[in-house]
Formats: structure tokens, C-alpha cells, sequence
């Protein structure tokens, strides 16, 4: 279970969502479901605050300012026009639901610059890592964790809008 | 602590071990199992949550004692095995500033390449983390040298064998089906069944399957994919669910679909005549003055990183070693009898130790043409068996292709690799030129786009027994409890060297065929001598391996190659027809001791060119019916 | 969002039980009857809403056929509320005592009245029993007839008793403070039980014969309080009574406590007085095609980890011992093997020492605590008011497209009498209804709708 620092106000939560679906391109109302079992969005905001502090404020308040944008804009916007700050806070978080992983945001600096010797990260939890993103977005399940039944690799998987939702994709 | 009189003590709680003791506790005998690490039972969510929250998933990661310890925030390095009182090996210490370092290096690595599999130490052994492939051995693999006049002959045939097999693939729970399995010269008896019906092919096997179809032929051989029998339910078996393609057999399934060795161990463990005692670590065969074994000595420990709590010793009327082939020899080699026995016991031959051998793996990968949905099934459905046997015997190592369902996983630690490369804006993976990063619509396509797309095949290459392999003991790391820990010394020949070169070949081969283009990255030259799991080769222009230090002649290609280690530690202890050459006699009784007797992958002679589990638990069950009948 | 939405109302359940003699005849007119028979007594009774609470009449309004749900806010908490009571008007349904007239102490329930597991998956795929006919005893079990024979020592049957526990995962047998095993029962409704007779699943043989999905008739709700019940599974376990055990403290039976023959042990059979430690109640409804998973234990039980180091010397439970140390007694350990039922008491000093160990989130620790509060006083009077909810398990998107489990809330739950050493919060390896249930096939490795029964085939 999380630890809650601060209970979120909703449209903060919501925000942070709103914005997180824009960078993953994963449906919003996939990472936050009408009735949310797991709690990642909470979860990850929680640890983005706890680790991001002041850059994650400078990136919501980026948000902000263009949230009426169409979120392509705000996508380009926030990763390529407001500076690495803001930028490798926004790539930390995106982590965070791909993989449920906390990867620092300097640690992803760093990686650009010279990945040989890896990233150092850590998982977040068992129950945020059956979670993660970047497998559903492969149309599968995380290695590990499977809800399916015997027999289904021998056929194709559901395509990938039944995993990721929205008009995405193929 | 106890000195009573067993029937048998057995040493080790893995596979060969609980398959003994079981026999054995059926038939009323009385048994004493010593196991060096923790009680496994119960420990099931202790596992799987240390796997959840691995860095690095590798095969030993879930288990004990811990092979990471992680600093104030969290990140995890290797832990420390000279604080471990029953450690283990790690494939996080294979690298250049790990391999050698005793703070970090359970095994005293002399080179010059590193020992790259890793062994356990905890109730149920080593095959906890096993992918569940259960072939048989191909008759010839009994036969390399009078067949080819490479490396030894096995005292026993694939003739002798067969009904061992049956009671194994019985034991763990094999699925497959006959109609496939029948190649090479294996056969089965009229109306064998597997007890369980095959496990389905993936997409992965069936596009692989496609692909070969078009292929000429390899070295004269047509190449098929086959279905790969397998410890893993199909149908409900011994209580266990069937299997839900976790993809994730190495290093845990989370509902024990596939067989481990915890469930013989707990049903040996009901007869009331067996018992067990766990953090209880071998640390002497004690020898008579008639050549008898008369105990065995052991320690024991509370805390995993303390020192010794306990001692005591166990006599029996007959003793078996299941220590697994490194743990084994090391024990053997320890037993030192006062300076009686200054070479350790059972080693009259100078084998012990010797002959040290794995299925060094080569590595390919590749993205198919088309979605084939990696990341799905078992982590290995098929494979391609046919160029396990054949003339080329006689030149260079055979070896057996695994189809991997795992997408890049294996070579490259995806998907967190490519996810990286887009997010971040690199290109680990090579699929991302121009490093740029990516977020939104264009983020999911295209990390969807390869990760459907990406498969690996890997080539389990048939090492030869050499004679500058070897376990032996380290002058000078120990463990907590302050035993030597053992010291490899590790090579390839040229033969198993050439083994990687038509790997390669067949690997591009295949991906041609497949039209599927080919990523495997390839070692350099700088590479050899600083990376210890990278070796060279050159050839001539006539395929003829050229010696090291001498100058290649015109026409030479060198190839560099990184290698991985399958998990398949064999032939320290070996079966052979004499005394002089080999440590213990087809029965798996040693040559010195007539009431001593090792089993496990350790008998080997030879590698040969399947996985060893069945092999090794056909030979256990095998031992069992022979120590019944000395028991009378 | 689908959810069932029903009227308030407050029925009285009527139950007949029709049992013949002649087991041929109670075959033919069963294959003849509807599965999943049509009945007007759906309980639609809903919530009560503060400052309203819990009346005795309210608690035993009778079975419900479906959720009801009428909370005008939707979300995990007044969803949670929903199926838990939902919960505790199906648990006192169903202990409703079978002959209603008879005040005699040790009154059958209705539940206990349904097929045994051993009664329709019998040796040799054998046609079931008539529905509610118990099992002739083997010839070592006398001096009570018709009581229920109980022979297995884990929650799914291990055959023979002695080899590895059926509990998932090699766990273990519970032994109780009087070092007696506890016993457990397996027990289906009568539409669960025609839908395997009908398709004739209670053999390996007729298993594959069958060709469609499985899939278990659905309680739901037609018009006001028509509709049907569905399917239901119970699994119940029981500790013997003795010692310092208070009968009345309990429900009882009096069963045959039985433990089969093995190498140098011979069968053994006594008569014993039992008492209910936990209960499993499963229900199939067209809202919630994974199943609602509901789970009571005794109250006296075990305390939860935190309140284990705690707990006042002289409070007794069933399962765990204040006064033993935690070296002495570590938390939630296997007995050390073998696991010899017939040895009895258990040999030594071991006993299990249980406590609670899942976490569960706020939403559903709330909700279990205000209906136990409620329901119990309104029962107070009857031993039903020694047993609580734990939890109930539910579907909150049962028709995912990609997640068959229908993403359960809460994500784990756990009985301390069945489900004892797997209980905590690490994904699949602990406890939790759907997802081990999800896994769950025939014996010929198809999907068996979330029971585990099938595979018990011969």
C-alpha cells in the first residue's frame, strides 16, 4: 500500500493524470479507472512530489499555463520548449507508469549523455509492477503476472486500443 | 547435534535429492537430508516479492540468501559472499570489475573466461529456477567419441536409460507428445504417453516455424521447429494449477505450474522415516581406515550472514552426495580426513573437479517482418533440435536452438531498454537511430511496433570436457561459516568455439529465411581479455581453427563471441568404465567408497546436447533403486 | 459501469426441501427440472441507510439472488457496503436451520443440507448422488447415521490424505490449540450441482465429452423478487470441540471426523461434535460472471499481526496462543511434516499459531466492521453472533476486455482457516479469490469457471 503524504485535491490528481496521459498516450481513464483498485495515479503522484519536489510544481505549473492546448502541443511543449528540468521530470514520470520504476530525473540526464553504464532505478512496488504500462502496450502481460488461461500465446492478442484505449492505434 | 544410525544420508535438497529420499521413504528406509540454505516451504510470497522488486530479474534473483544488498536509497549491488555462510554464485559478477573481486564473487574465478552459471542454495535446489525444458539425450550424445572420436563415451547408453526416463517424466510431470519427440534415434516404448498432453506452440514458434520451412539445408540437415516437452502442466498434476504462460519460468512461476523440487521434497518428507535439517552445510566426508565412509560432518548456522552456531556429524549405512556439481566436488575436496585423504575422498583418480562444463549459450536476436507478440506463453515453447547430431560432430560442437518467447528480454533486458530509448532519447537498442524521444500517439506505436516485432534465438552449444576446466578449492575466500569457497578455472577448446561459429551462421541463416532483420551485436577485439564472457576465434580459410599466439595465415576471419551460461553446471564427478579416469562407475557408486554414492549432473561425462534435468533425474531415480537393493 | 440496481424490499425465504428415497427417480426428475429453476423469493432488501440499521427481521430477509445497490453516490466504498451486506444477508440465508421448527441445539443448515464435493465427484466418475444425499461412511465411520463424513485436512482434497497438503502452493494442514486438525468441507447448491450433472462434468470421461465453455447458471433478478439463484459454493471448515471449547459459542455438527488408511497405519473413525471456524460463500451472478467471494471466520479465531503482540494472556482463540512466545511460536508456520491425521493429537508441542496477516484497504476494513457491528447485534442471541465478515471479493469491471479477473477489489483476501499461510499483499503468491480461482480448469486444462471443482473428477 501507498503511503499518502498529502491527500490530492481531485482536480490535482486529475491534472496529473490528465497530463500523464498525454505523455504516455495511454487513456486517462485507463490510469485512473471510474473505480481504481490499485491506486497507481495517487501512488505515483505521491512519489513524484516526495522526489520531484519543486520540478514537478515547475511542470504542473508549465501544464497549466497551456492546458487549453491540444496535447501534441502540450507534449512538445513541456519535453522540448521548458527547459531539461521540467523535460527529464516529465520523462521520470512517464517511467513511473511504463515501468513502474522511479527512475531520477538527473539519473535520466545522465543516461542521455552516456548510457554504458545504465540507469539506476527503483521499483515501486509488486502490486505497481503488475501494473506497468509498457506491457500493455506490447498487447501482453508483465513477466511475471498473468491473468490469462492456458493455451493463449497459441493465438493473437486483443489489439492494442483494448489495452492502451483511445482511437490509438493498430 | 544427532549421531543416530541412518539407512541414508543424503547431501542436498535439490531434484536428485528429494527423488532419493523419496524412493527411499517409500520403502520405509530411513533418511536424513542435510540442506545448506533456508526451508523453502512457506516461502513463496518471500520469493516472488523479492522477484517483484528485483532490478535485475535474473535466474537466482528471488531466492536466498540474497544476491543484492541495496544502499540508503535503495539501489541494489552485489551482496558480499564472504559474510554468507551458504552463499551462492550470481550472474551480476560476471563482469570485469566483479568477476574477481572476493567481496563480490561467490566463486574464486581464475580465468581465463568466467564460469557463467549460477547454482542454489535453499530447500528444493537449483531447479527452482529452471525453465521446465525436459528432452531427452539423442543416443549419440552417449557415443561422441566412438562416433566421432571427440571427447568420451558414456558407460551407459540411451537403451539403458529409457525406462528412467519414463519414471522421471512421471516424477516431475512432463507434457508433451510422442509423435514429436521421436528424432535423432530417440524412441520410446509402444504406447508411452507422456502424462500430459503437449503445451501449445507460440506465435513466436509457429513464424519461426514459417520461416525455417523455406530454409535449404543446414550442414545437410533440414531444419524444423519442435515442440519442447516440459515440466509444466497442461491438465491439473500433483495438486498444481495448469500453466498460465506467466512468462516467467526463469526465475519463478508464481502458481507453481512448473515442477520444482519442493514438491518431492514435501512428499518425502510425509513418510515418517524422512527427515531434514536445514542450514546444515556438509563440510566433511569422514573415511575410515577400511575406505569406508563412516560419517558425515556438518555445520549450521542461524543467521544467513552469521558464523557457525552448531556442528555435529551423521553416520549411515549408505551416504549420497546431491550437492549439485560445484557444491559436490568442493565437499569432496574439503574432506581432507586429518591429511588421510590430502587429495579429498573419492578421488583417486584426480577427478574430482575435473571436466568442469556448461552449455555456454550464443545469443541472437532479431525483429520478424510481421507481429509475432513476444512477451507471451512460457518463456520457451520449441525449438529446433536438428543440428543436435550429425557428421559435423566429428569437426565442431553440436548444439540445440531455443526459441525464446520473451521478446529482447534476454539480450538486452527489454522491455525496459527500448522503453528507455524512446522516453529518454537513446538507442541502446538499436532501434532507435537518431535517438530522438518520443511521447503520446507516436510513443505507443512505436514502442508497439517493435516490441510485437522482437524475438531471440539461442544456441546451446555443447562444451567439450577440458582439461583446464576445473572446481577446485580457493586458497584463501571463504565463507561466514569459514570454509574455502570454490575456485573455476574455465576455458572453451577450439571445438566448442567452433560450435559458436556455426551457430552464428545458422542464426543469420534462419533470420534470412524468416525475412527478419538481425540485431544480434557482436563483441570486439577490445573486448576480449577485459570482458571475461567474450572469446575469440580465428579460422582459416579452410574452417580450421588457428592456434592462439600463432599468425593467422591469409584468408583468416576472427570472430568475437559473447557467451552466456545456461544454468547446466555438469561433469565434475563423471561415470566412466574405470577407475583411473573417471569418479564414480555407471552406478553412480563411487569407484573408492562402495557405500558412497554421487548423483546429480556431476556424473556427465559429457555435456551432451540437452538440458540436463531429466537426464540427471532419470539417473537419480536409477541410483535409488540401486541403493534399495544394497539395503536390501 | 453494469451493475444490477433492485428495489428495496423485505421478503421471508421459503425453503422447501424435497428429498426423495429413490435415487433413480431423483435423477430422471432432475434431468428433466430446469437447472436454474425460477423462484419469487429474491431478497432485494437493500442497505440500510443511516440513521437506520440492521433489524433481526432485516438479517434474515432471506437469500438474495443478485447485488442490490441503491446508494445514490457510486465508488469503492458504497460498492464494498453493497456486497458485504449482500454478504451477510446470503451468509444468514443460508444458516437458516433447515427445518425451521426444530429448536433442537444443533440445527442443520440449509448449506449444510447441499451436495458434498466427495457425494458428486465420486471414485470411478460415478454418477452423483441424488442432490443433498450423504455419503454411506466407510465401514470404520458408526454410531452416528447420516452424519457428513469429514475427511479432508486442507481446503481441496489431497488423495491419498497423506501425501503433499492440497493447500495451493505446498502449505500446510491447521492444527488447532487442542492440537487437533481442523476439517473441511466442500459443498454445492442445487443449480451447481444439476449444471454438472446435466453436462455430465462429474467425470474425466464426460469432461471431455463436453465441448462448450463452462460456464455455471447465474443468480439474477427478473422483475421485482423473481428471478434465480444460481450458483453457490460453500467450503466450510470446522474444529472439533474439546478442551476448553465452548459448544454454544459455535455452530456444530456432530460428523464422523475420518482419516484413510496408509502403509502402517491403519483407517481410523470417530464421531465427533465439530464447530464452525470459517466459511467460504461463492455466488455466481450476471453481474458478477468472476463470482462474489465472501468469507467469515469465528470470531475468536486469531488476532490481526498488529494486535498479536498485544493481546491480554487470558483471551482464548481457536488459533493462536497469547501466552507463547514469538521464537517459541513464530507467526503463521507450516506444522513440521509428516502431516499424519491419524496421529492425534498432533505429536510434540506444535501448534499453529495464527494471526491475521493481509492488509486490507480502508474501503473494505470500514464496511466489514460497520455490518459486523450491526448484524451481529441483530442475531445477537444465536451463535451467528460469534462469526464476522472478513471480506467480500467483487469484480469492478467485470467485463474488461483484457483482464478476466474483471480487476477484483480488494486485491487480496484471505481466511486465516483456509487460506493460513498464504495470507498477505504479494501478487498471486498471496492469497486472493479470483486470481488463484482464475486458474482454475477441468481436468483436461479448460477454463472451469472460477472453480476448482471439476478438476476433483475421477
Amino acid at each position: 500500500m501507498s503511503t499518502v503524504l498529502t491527500q490530492a485535491t481531485t482536480s490535482e490528481l486529475d491534472d496529473f493524470v490528465n497530463l500523464s496521459a498525454i505523455l504516455t498516450g495511454i487513456a486517462a481513464s485507463m490510469l485512473k479507472p471510474f473505480l481504481d483498485t490499485h491506486g497507481t495515479a495517487q501512488t505515483y503522484l505521491d512519489i513524484a512530489k516526495q522526489k520531484g519536489g519543486a520540478a514537478l510544481t515547475e511542470l504542473m505549473a508549465v501544464y497549466d499555463a497551456n492546458r487549453t492546448q491540444p496535447p501534441a502541443n502540450i507534449g512538445t511543449i513541456i519535453l522540448e520548449q521548458s527547459g531539461d528540468t521540467v523535460a527529464y521530470m516529465a520523462k521520470s514520470i512517464m517511467l513511473l507508469w511504463y515501468l513502474a520504476c522511479w527512475y531520477d530525473p538527473q539519473e535520466l540526464a545522465a543516461y542521455r549523455a552516456d548510457p554504458t553504464n545504465g540507469a539506476r532505478f527503483t521499483v515501486v512496488s509488486s502490486d505497481a509492477y503488475t501494473q506497468g504500462w509498457v506491457w500493455r502496450v506490447g498487447q501482453t502481460h508483465p513477466m511475471g503476472y498473468s491473468t490469462w488461461s492456458f493455451g493463449y500465446w497459441h493465438q493473437p492478442p486483443q489489439p492494442l486500443s483494448a489495452f492502451i484505449g483511445g482511437g490509438n492505434s493498430k | 547435534m544427532s549421531e543416530q544410525n541412518y539407512d541414508v544420508v543424503i547431501v542436498g535438497a535439490g531434484v536428485s535429492g528429494a527423488l532419493i529420499a523419496k524412493e527411499l521413504g517409500q520403502a520405509g528406509k530411513k533418511v536424513l537430508i542435510l540442506e545448506a540454505g533456508r526451508d523453502g516451504q512457506g516461502s513463496y510470497e518471500d520469493y516472488l516479492e523479492r522477484f517483484y522488486m528485483a532490478q535485475a530479474k535474473v535466474p537466482e534473483s528471488p531466492y536466498t540468501p540474497p544476491i543484492v544488498d541495496a544502499d540508503n536509497n535503495g539501489f541494489q549491488s552485489p551482496s558480499n559472499p564472504s559474510n554468507q555462510a551458504a552463499g551462492r554464485p550470481s550472474t551480476l559478477t560476471l563482469s570485469q570489475n566483479t568477476w574477481q573481486d572476493r567481496n563480490r564473487s561467490y566463486l574464486d574465478q581464475q580465468g581465463p573466461l568466467a564460469f557463467a552459471s549460477t547454482y542454489e542454495r535453499v530447500g528444493g535446489g537449483t531447479m527452482r529456477h529452471w525453465l521446465g525444458t525436459s528432452l531427452r539425450f539423442v543416443p549419440n550424445d552417449f557415443r561422441l567419441k566412438s562416433e566421432y572420436g571427440v571427447a568420451e563415451d558414456w558407460p551407459i547408453d540411451y537403451d539403458d536409460l529409457e525406462p528412467w526416463y519414463g519414471k522421471a517424466e512421471a516424477a516431475i510431470g512432463i507434457a508433451a507428445d510422442v509423435a514429436d519427440q521421436d528424432y535423432l534415434g530417440i524412441t520410446f516404448p509402444d504406447d508411452y504417453q507422456y502424462p500430459m498432453p503437449a503445451i501449445p506452440s507460440s506465435l513466436v514458434d509457429q513464424t519461426v516455424s514459417a520461416g525455417v520451412e523455406k530454409m535449404p539445408p543446414v550442414d545437410g540437415v533440414q531444419l524444423t521447429v519442435t515442440n519442447t516437452p516440459a515440466g509444466r502442466n497442461s491438465i491439473p498434476y500433483q495438486n498444481r494449477r495448469v500453466c498460465a504462460g506467466n512468462t516467467n519460468c526463469i526465475p519463478i512461476c508464481p502458481i507453481q505450474a512448473k515442477y520444482d523440487p519442493t514438491v518431492t521434497l514435501y512428499e518425502a518428507l510425509q513418510y515418517p522415516t524422512v527427515s531434514i535439517m536445514y542450514q546444515t552445510v556438509a563440510s566433511e566426508v569422514v573415511v575410515d581406515a577400511n575406505g569406508q565412509v563412516s560419517a558425515i560432518k556438518y555445520l549450521q548456522y542461524d543467521d544467513p550472514n552469521g558464523g557457525v552456531t552448531g556442528s555435529g556429524s551423521v553416520s549411515a549405512t549408505r551416504y549420497v552426495l546431491a550437492a549439485h556439481a560445484i557444491e559436490t566436488p568442493r565437499l569432496l575436496l574439503m574432506s581432507t580426513n586429518g591429511g588421510r585423504t590430502p587429495n579429498g575422498v573419492a578421488n583417486s583418480s584426480g577427478h574430482v573437479g575435473e571436466h568442469l562444463m556448461d552449455h555456454p549459450i550464443y545469443l541472437s536476436w532479431a525483429l520478424a517482418p510481421t507481429q509475432l507478440f513476444g512477451y507471451r506463453g512460457p518463456l520457451s515453447t520449441a525449438g529446433i533440435e536438428d543440428l543436435r547430431d550429425g557428421s559435423f560432430r566429428s569437426e565442431r560442437a553440436a548444439f540445440r536452438i531455443e526459441i525464446g518467447n520473451e521478446g529482447w528480454n534476454f539480450p538486452i533486458g527489454d522491455p525496459a531498454t527500448t522503453t528507455l530509448d524512446y522516453i529518454v532519447g537513446a538507442n541502446v537498442s538499436q532501434t532507435n537511430a537518431g535517438s530522438k524521444s518520443f511521447f503520446g500517439d507516436s510513443l505507443t506505436s512505436r514502442l508497439n511496433f517493435v516490441l510485437t516485432r522482437q524475438f531471440r534465438l539461442g544456441f546451446l552449444v555443447e562444451q567439450t570436457p577440458d582439461d583446464d576446466c576445473r572446481v577446485t578449492l580457493s586458497p584463501e575466500w571463504k565463507d561466514s561459516l569459514g570454509l574455502p569457497r570454490p575456485r573455476i578455472e574455465y576455458n572453451f577448446s577450439d571445438y566448442t568455439k567452433l560450435g559458436f561459429v556455426a551457430a552464428k551462421q545458422t542464426a543469420t541463416a534462419i533470420y534470412n529465411a524468416m525475412g527478419a532483420k538481425e540485431y544480434t551485436r557482436q563483441p570486439t577485439a577490445a573486448d576480449v581479455g577485459s570482458d571475461p564472457t567474450v572469446f575469440a576465434i580465428t579460422v582459416d580459410a579452410n574452417g580450421n581453427p588457428v592456434p592462439d599466439g600463432q599468425a593467422a595465415p591469409a584468408g583468416s576471419t576472427t570472430d568475437y563471441f559473447r557467451f552466456y551460461g545456461a544454468g547446466h553446471t555438469v561433469g565434475t564427478y563423471r561415470m566412466g568404465t574405470s577407475p583411473a579416469d573417471s569418479v564414480v562407475n555407471p552406478e553412480q557408486r563411487s569407484w573408492d567408497h562402495p557405500n558412497l554414492f554421487l548423483v546429480g549432473s556431476g556424473v556427465f561425462p559429457t555435456v551432451a546436447t540437452g538440458n540436463p534435468t531429466l537426464t540427471l533425474a532419470a539417473l537419480a531415480l536409477w541410483a535409488a533403486e540401486t541403493i534399495l537393493s544394497d539395503l536390501g | 459501469m453494469k451493475r444490477a440496481i433492485g428495489f428495496a424490499a423485505t421478503v421471508a425465504l421459503s425453503v422447501a426441501a424435497c428429498q426423495t428415497n429413490d435415487d433413480q427417480a431423483a435423477l430422471k426428475s432432475s434431468a428433466l427440472a430446469p437447472i436454474n429453476p425460477i423462484v419469487t423469493t429474491c431478497d432485494t432488501t437493500s442497505p440500510p441507510v443511516p440513521p437506520n440499521v440492521v433489524t433481526p427481521e432485516m438479517a434474515n430477509s432471506g437469500l438474495p439472488c443478485t447485488l442490490t445497490f441503491t446508494a445514490s453516490k457510486v465508488d469503492l466504498t458504497t460498492l464494498q457496503e453493497a456486497f458485504d451486506f449482500n454478504s451477510w444477508l446470503t451468509f444468514m440465508a443460508l444458516s437458516q436451520p433447515v427445518d425451521a421448527s426444530n429448536s433442537a441445539a444443533d440445527l442443520q443448515t440449509v448449506w449444510q443440507g447441499w451436495s458434498d464435493l466427495f457425494a458428486v465427484m465420486r471414485e470411478d466418475g460415478a454418477p452423483p448422488l441424488p442432490f443433498g444425499a450423504v455419503q454411506p461412511p466407510p465401514a470404520s465411520c458408526t454410531g452416528a447415521p447420516g452424519a457428513p463424513v469429514m475427511r479432508m485436512i486442507s481446503k481441496t482434497p489431497t488423495t491419498p490424505t497423506l501425501s503433499v497438503s492440497g493447500e495451493p502452493l505446498n502449505t500446510g494442514p491447521l492444527i488447532d490449540q487442542n492440537g487437533h486438525y481442523v476439517r473441511y468441507q466442500i459443498l454445492i447448491n442445487e443449480p451447481m450441482y444439476n449444471y454438472i450433472v446435466r453436462n455430465e462434468l462429474y467425470s474425466k470421461a464426460g469432461q471431455q465429452k463436453f465441448t462448450d465453455s463452462i460456464a455455471f447458471p447465474e443468480g439474477r433478478l427478473d422483475t421485482l423478487t423473481t428471478g434465480a439463484v444460481g450458483a453457490i459454493v460453500v467450503k466450510a471448515a470446522w474444529k472439533v470441540m474439546a478442551g476448553s471449547d465452548d459448544p454454544s459459542r459455535f455452530q456444530t455438527t456432530t460428523a464422523y471426523v475420518y482419516t484413510p488408511a496408509e502403509p502402517g497405519v491403519p483407517e481410523s473413525c470417530h464421531r465427533s461434535t465439530l464447530g464452525l471456524v470459517g466459511i467460504h460463500i461463492v455466488h455466481k451472478t450476471a453481474g458478477e460472471p468472476q463470482w462474489i467471494w465472501s468469507t467469515f471466520e469465528h470470531v475468536d479465531n486469531a488476532p490481526t499481526l498488529a494486535q498479536a503482540s498485544n493481546v491480554t494472556a487470558t483471551r482464548k482463540f481457536n488459533f493462536f496462543n497469547p501466552s507463547c512466545s514469538t521464537s517459541k511460536c513464530p507467526y503463521n508456520r507450516q506444522p513440521p511434516q509428516p502431516w499424519n491425521p491419524s496421529v492425534d493429537p498432533f505429536p510434540g508441542e506444535f501448534r499453529s499459531q495464527i494471526v491475521r496477516a493481509t492488509s486490507y484497504p480502508t474501503e473494505a476494513t470500514g464496511s466489514a466492521a460497520l455490518w459486523n457491528r450491526q448484524f451481529r447485534a441483530a442475531v445477537k442471541g444465536t451463535v451467528w453472533e460469534n462469526y464476522e465478515l472478513i471480506t467480500t471479493q467483487w469484480p469492478t469491471d467485470a467485463t474488461n476486455p483484457t483482464d478476466p479477473e474483471g480487476a477484483p477489489f480488494p486485491l487480496f483476501a484471505a481466511n486465516t482457516t483456509m487460506e493460513t499461510y498464504v495470507q498477505g499483499n504479494t501478487p498471486l503468491a498471496s492469497s486472493t479469490c479470483m486470481s488463484c480461482h482464475n486458474n482454475a480448469t477441468t481436468t483436461t486444462g479448460t477454463r472451469s469457471d472460477f472453480t476448482f471443482v471439476l478438476e476433483k473428477a475421477h
